[in-house]
């Protein structure tokens, strides 16, 4: 029997942008149904979760590792080299999204990062000015609980500040990455974090386990514990774990949608959600999916909001090359995170030639894998010096970076591929471009460089161009003032369909080397807004 | 899940993993000598993240404790069992009963599957966070120190 459920608003969902954009639509008193087709994790489920990857020495144990298939779409992808992209790793399925298991590094855009078309000649610019998208970054970093010190000498303007203090820098921080950073004539600065410097709405301060996954203290924000708890006190407010929307249903002129056709996951039985409005915030892939599920026989028959062929055009993403460092000296202990980076890159002025890209450095040993280089390096005329290993290990650190693209990647249905309910997965297709790589180049240059001014005995070589991505999908139904530019307009309302909204990193018209985080839940504050009435532009 | 019943689930596993000549020679050989007993492939690789590992000999408990779960932790050792069961039995041989913490490896005379053995064992055994916060006297994954200030200490 078909289960039929009415709201004023149908959020399709349940990871940091739908849920805080419910939480703002549901303080007005309106229906609001959240829908998302992972389940509810509990705080013994992570409990569990913590306790199992220490037992079977997994560090990369993660949340939908239990989950049944069913509710982990898979996706297709392919590169020009033939690497095969694995979105799925990295993005989580259940209430609270990928931001269950992020960083929470909450990074803003600069401001030539919206215009880099205007000022630069690639990528698109943003409908938006910083100067109108910066409150709304202070919102959310305020709503998620940032970390932060005003100590940035390449940030765009702030007009507040962060709602907590950074965290100290580490001794690795202080005493070799930063003078390091300094006889090269860069600036190492905090990075802010959602992680709680001290208490914060009923957070505890950080507390040094390094498990941030997880997080036991919770001193992390992750949505399903701040903003979720709220949503499940009001009468106002239905979650739906383990429902999955599969298509939305135009009506006869093409210029609404009437209806979200679901099924629950385990069951596999129908369920209709009627609302005013329906908002998709299902992520950089999913969201560009279900638009394109979603094609009827009229004006949307390419997929909703595609008139002008831009839906699932300029996927972008982020690289993540590293190189291993044996410093030569203890590197000391990790708060579980990074405390210092560097967005000297993202200030460069010759972005028309080279990319820009966001640096960071800590203490390897409880985040990358060192072995393989420590192994490596304590071989010698074949002798493996197991003294030699135990002794590096303490020096290891590790540089990392975040590397903007221009963004040509394609995401299509991929009709050979069929998802648990017979549907049509997602198909990436990457392009890396000659200039996409400099930034690589660029990196493995300053790495070398920063590994002499630390005195560094070691270091590897750089891990491959393409590596590390799969982080951050973005950029498939992209924000513009027109459809022949992109799929939804600068208040993320869908081309053609007054009631279908967007919000997920799918809409940047433009990544940078920033995490999409923050900017994501900016924009979902934003469409609160709008969708409340307010003037947001 | 009780401690006790993981240890008893975990052996049950270990004893159906066992291939049927070793089991077999295990039971027939009752009454000998402990180190005369032909030892199986999982027991080659306990003996070998414990002369890898590491721990002294006072951490011995430890050690075994470690020992135990890597080999019971199949996305470590799943390649190993495949196609290294004679060489894991070989490489293990060359090192006494008890032996830990070896401090240095001869890979260079070693037969070729030796050698990428002792060497993938080693990359892999100090990739995993538990063993390299042992060996930077960092306290466990996972354990709150109350400390927000801790990593700013210069190291010991």
């Amino acid at each position: 029997m078909n289960q039929d459920i009415r709201a004023d608003y149908c959020i399709a969902g349940a990871g940091p942008a739908g849920l805080m954009l419910a939480s703002k639509l549901a303080a007005s008193g309106k229906q609001v149904v959240i829908v998302d087709q992972g389940p509810r994790f509990t705080e013994a489920d992570r409990s569990n979760m913590l306790r199992h990857s220490t037992e079977t020495l997994n560090d990369f144990a993660d949340y939908n590792d239990s989950v049944g298939a069913a509710a982990v779409t898979p996706h297709s992808s392919a590169s020009p080299q033939g690497q095969v992209v694995d979105w799925p790793a990295q993005r989580l399925f259940g209430i609270g999204g990928t931001a269950l298991h992020f960083e929470g590094i909450m990074g803003r855009p600069r401001e030539d990062d919206l215009r880099v078309r205007s000022l630069y000649g690639y990528g698109r610019d943003w409908p938006l000015t910083y100067a109108e998208l910066e409150p709304w970054l202070l919102r959310a970093e305020q709503e998620v609980g940032t970390a932060g010190a005003d100590d940035n000498p390449y940030a765009s303007p702030r007009s507040g500040p962060f709602p907590m203090p950074a965290h100290a820098f580490s001794y690795f921080d202080r005493e070799i990455f930063a003078p390091a950073l300094e006889r090269l004539g860069i600036t190492g600065h905090s990075c802010a974090r959602a992680v709680a410097s001290q208490p914060y709405r009923g957070r505890s301060p950080c507390l040094a386990c390094r498990a941030c996954k997880f997080c036991p203290s919770g001193a992390r924000y992750s949505p399903d514990r701040v903003h979720v708890p709220m949503l499940e006190q009001r009468t106002n407010v239905t979650i739906l774990p383990n429902v999955s929307i599969r298509r939305l249903e135009t009506d006869a002129s093409g210029e609404r949608i009437v209806a979200a056709h679901a099924v629950h996951v385990e069951e596999r039985t129908p369920l209709v959600v009627r609302a005013q409005h329906f908002v998709v915030a299902l992520g950089g892939v999913e969201t560009p999916r279900l638009l394109l599920l979603s094609a009827d026989s009229g004006t949307h028959s390419e997929g909703l909001g595609n008139m002008g062929g831009q839906l699932g055009r300029r996927f972008s993403d982020h690289l993540h090359p590293w190189v291993t460092l044996d410093v030569g000296r203890p590197v000391g202990g990790r708060l579980g995170f990074e405390t210092m980076s560097t967005d000297h890159f993202r200030a460069r002025r010759d972005r028309s030639e080279r990319p820009t890209f966001w640096i960071l450095a800590s203490p390897a040993m409880d985040w990358f894998p060192v072995g393989i280089e420590a192994a490596a390096w304590s071989t010698h005329e074949g002798l493996l010096s197991m003294d030699a290993v135990r002794e590096s290990i303490p020096r290891m650190a590790t540089f990392t970076g975040m590397m903007e693209l221009s963004g040509n990647g394609v995401l299509e249905l991929d009709e050979s591929v069929l998802d648990s309910f017979g549907s049509p997965v997602a198909k990436v297709t990457m392009t890396l471009t000659d200039w996409d790589r400099r930034s690589v180049e660029d990196m493995a240059v300053l790495a070398s460089r920063a590994a002499d001014a630390m005195g560094a005995t070691n270091a590897s070589e750089i891990s491959p161009a393409d590596s590390g991505l799969g982080y951050h999908p973005s950029g498939a139904t992209a924000m513009a003032e027109t459809a022949d530019t992109g799929v939804c307009d600068p208040n993320l309302t869908v081309f053609g369909l007054d009631n279908l909204h967007l919000v997920s990193s799918s809409v940047f018209p433009h990544m940078a080397a920033n995490p999409p985080t923050l900017t994501i839940i900016a924009l979902a504050l934003r469409l609160a807004a709008h969708l409340e009435g307010s003037e947001v532009l | 899940m009780s401690r006790h019943e993981l240890k008893r689930r975990e052996f049950l596993e270990i004893l159906m993993a066992l291939p049927l000549g070793t089991a077999i020679a295990c039971s027939s050989e009752a009454g000998r000598p402990l180190s005369d007993v032909p030892v199986s492939a999982q027991e080659a690789m306990k003996k070998l993240v414990r002369v890898l590992g590491p721990w002294s000999d006072a951490e011995a408990a430890q050690a075994e404790d470690f020992a135990h779960r890597f080999v019971a932790a199949s996305h470590v050792v799943g390649s190993y069992f495949q196609e290294s069961r004679a060489g894991l039995e070989s490489l293990a041989a060359r090192f006494p009963d008890g032996t830990m913490a070896e401090g240095e490896l001869d890979v260079g005379g070693l037969p070729a599957e030796e050698r990428e053995l002792a060497v993938q064992l080693t990359r892999d055994l100090y990739s995993l966070v538990e063993v390299r916060f042992f060996v930077s006297n960092i306290p466990p994954w996972g354990e709150c120190l109350g400390d927000r200030t801790w990593h700013t200490r210069a190291p010991a």
